[in-house]
């Protein structure tokens, strides 16, 4: 798995300033934490914090500082330098609720030295109150994630950061903030959510200044410069996204209903006359289910994309409809040893109607795009330390994808991450197999308050 | 109807209660041990705590959780609804786990990850393995199914009675037997010891406080040691009310994305 290269790079890493002195803030700060916490003799003192808090207008802060870190594992024949992350991130989070009202704000300060770049992210920015007994609103921007899958995603049509998650960050960046409005509505019955995202939200793809893609038009992997960046579709209200989902619980089976009235998420597409990557309309509907069954949790989901510009499949610079379909059960092994497995398809319709008005058949995908994952989690020393160890395999595109890592809690403010992902395959154009020049270890250490 | 008959059962299990602690000891282990599940596990329709546990290992580090927790009764005795809300350390602050414990079949439990916004299905795993990182194990948390062990009265003290607990099933639990120090008046076992196969003991729950509240006697200060390691775990309960008439919908995915903040909060 690991090659003679990925020894080379574990002994030439070079630790870069940010990261460095990210590692000593880190490091020094739990020492102040020490002396606080020890004021009493079991370390308790009075103050039970915010749920007891009966002051109004108090804001609770929290927030951490991490060091990342992440060097590539083989030379990139795209890309010169080997760093794919080296930054320090300040994220602060404020939550002010009274009555009625719960406001946050989570703020990311970033300074990145891969692409010599600071910046200011909210990455949520809410409000959230009640109209009524039974609905819930929350507007602004935020996370939203709902559908079944580990890592796997097929209703979930909220924006994803592909970036982050190949590069070493945390998982939660997996996620991208939506800037939408969510009604969620409660009944015995039924419960049902609704999102507007007024302006779509597309997920990160790979760009090529950090991490290399391939080009179906070159052929050939690729990387900035110029960085990949497509065109959104114009701020109209019609290219607004909508969300719909149903759902209830039944005798402890979970079952769910979803719609969404979009785009494809990623700019698969191109347009004719400029011939730059686009954003296709897209439409889905999908349900799902997830139960228990002697002590493991078994869960499906299934989802259907619309492609409403190229509804018979022939038009060969606009995606075809798919059919996702997921399947997969969760289960502890062992005491502390936790082993989950999916099954997922994805099914390009009207393949052979693709097949027919490609210029070229070399880099389509395959009728049947066939996935397996697997993850194996052991929790040992109180949970003090987690090894895992997360695989994509596809037997049918012949790629695979590992993550490996190793997480260790120091204390409640310290924790630490090492891990790798490693991607590899036979082509140089299948989803993991564009990839595999971007393999990377990392390490982040983070101070949490 | 459900109402009207666990009401009636609350009053005849008060009633037995004043009864048996006015006149004579009782006999039966079994119904001992009923009668303290009944009041460590299920006092009142429903109650609230607000939850603090320090974590010291054997070198002296420490950790802490808190956490409110809330839960109402199904049926007396029997299934049970909990949301647990985490306020501390902060790399857990918000995460939400929501169990509902059924006796005859395994439990559902669902844990939220409000930086994701995931509602995360968690299988049924081993009941006595840590929870959160405390030395407590989930059983200890959400009660054990007395009719998973054979019950026996070895001895009938001025204070106690001293019950041993066997196993049905020696290969689905770590202990051999452990034994439980049952408060005569208030049915609080004090004290529970857990040896193995060796007649060692291994791990001690010490109950430290008690405070009466709406009449329901209940532990405040709990030490659990884990006597191989050398680590324990001080926990705390305060801001605990009684029958505060929860409504069965604040056990929902609900609840999950926004806590139900009038049922948390401390008055």
């Amino acid at each position: 798995m690991f090659g003679p290269d990925f020894m080379f790079q574990l002994s030439s890493i070079r630790i870069t300033p940010i990261f460095y002195g990210l590692c000593l803030l880190v490091c020094m700060a739990p020492l102040n934490a020490q002396t606080e916490t020890d004021s009493s003799e079991e370390g308790w003192g009075d103050d039970w914090g915010a749920p007891v808090k009966a002051k109004p207008w108090s804001v609770d802060w929290h927030g951490f500082a991490e060091g990342a870190f992440s060097v590539r594992t083989r030379d990139n024949p795209v890309i010169s330098g080997d760093d794919v992350l080296d930054e320090g991130r300040l994220q602060l989070e404020g939550n002010y609720h009274q009555s009625w009202l719960t406001l946050q704000g989570k703020l990311d300060l970033l300074g990145d030295a891969v692409l010599s770049d600071a910046d200011i992210i909210w990455r949520e920015a809410w409000m959230s109150f009640p109209l009524g007994q039974a609905i819930d609103v929350r507007a602004g921007r935020q996370i939203l994630t709902w559908g079944m899958g580990d890592l796997v995603f097929l209703n979930d049509l909220f924006p994803k950061d592909y970036i982050s998650f190949f590069s070493g960050r945390d998982d939660e960046y997996l996620k991208a903030p939506s800037d939408a409005i969510k009604f969620s509505g409660y009944s015995s019955n039924i419960n049902a959510d609704f999102i507007w995202h007024p302006v779509f939200n597309s997920d990160l793809t790979l760009r090529g200044d950090r991490l290399s893609y391939f080009s179906p038009l070159l052929g050939a992997e690729a990387a900035a410069p110029p960085a990949f960046r497509p065109d959104d579709p114009d701020k109209e209200f019609d290219n607004g996204e909508f969300a719909l989902r149903l759902y209830n619980t039944l005798r402890g089976v979970e079952w769910a209903l979803y719609g969404y009235r979009g785009f494809f998420k990623q700019a698969i597409g191109m347009e004719l006359t400029t011939m730059e990557p686009v954003y296709n309309r897209m439409n889905s509907f999908g349900a799902s289910l997830r139960g228990s069954w002697r002590g493991a949790i078994l869960f499906t989901e299934y989802s259907y994309y619309d492609s409403v510009d190229d509804e018979q499949g022939n038009d060969p610079l606009v995606p075809n409809s798919q059919s996702r379909y997921l399947a997969g059960m969760e289960r502890e092994l062992l005491p502390k040893l936790t082993l989950g497995l999916q099954y997922y398809m994805e099914w390009t319709h009207d393949h052979d109607a693709m097949e027919a008005s490609a210029p070229s058949t070399e880099f389509l995908p395959d009728a049947h795009r066939h996935v397996l994952t697997m993850r194996l989690t052991r929790s040992l020393r109180r949970d003090n330390l987690m090894l895992s160890i997360f695989g994509f395999y596809s037997p049918s595109d012949e790629d695979y994808y590992l993550r490996p890592s190793l997480y260790y809690r120091f204390s409640d403010h310290l924790n630490m991450t090492v891990g790798a992902n490693v991607f590899d395959g036979q082509e140089i154009h299948t989803f993991f197999g564009q990839m595999q020049h971007n393999s990377n270890i990392y390490g982040r250490i983070r101070y949490s308050f | 109807m459900l109402k009207s008959r666990l009401y009636l059962l609350l009053i005849a299990s008060g009633l037995t209660l004043s009864c048996v602690t006015g006149a004579a000891d009782l006999t039966d282990a079994d119904q001992i041990v009923h009668q303290a599940n009944l009041v460590q596990y299920y006092a009142a329709d429903d109650g609230r705590s607000i939850a603090r546990m320090t974590i010291i290992d054997a070198r002296g580090n420490r950790q802490m959780r808190q956490f409110t927790i809330l839960r109402k009764d199904v049926e007396e005795g029997a299934d049970q609804r909990y949301l647990v809300v985490f306020s501390r350390p902060p790399d857990v602050h918000g995460t939400v786990f929501r169990v509902e414990k059924h006796v005859k079949r395994d439990d559902d439990r669902w844990l939220y990850l409000p930086d994701l916004d995931l509602v995360k299905r968690i299988s049924a795993g081993d009941k006595r393995t840590s929870f959160v990182g405390t030395h407590y194990y989930y059983e200890d948390v959400s009660g054990r199914n007395e009719n998973e062990d054979a019950h026996e009265l070895e001895e009938t003290t001025d204070t106690y009675y001293v019950i041993k607990n066997t196993p049905r099933n020696p290969g689905s639990v770590e202990f051999a037997y452990y034994r439980a120090w049952v408060d005569k008046k208030s049915f609080l076992p004090m004290k529970s010891i857990y040896y193995d196969q060796s007649d060692k003991e291994y791990r001690r729950i010490e109950v430290e406080k008690t405070e009466d509240f709406q009449g329901h006697t209940t532990a405040t200060q709990v030490k659990v040691s884990d006597l191989i390691s050398g680590g324990h775990t001080l926990a705390q309960f305060r801001y605990i009310q009684y029958d505060m008439g929860m409504p069965d919908n604040i056990f929902s995915e609900r609840s999950l994305r926004n806590p139900p903040a009038k049922w948390l909060k401390a008055q």
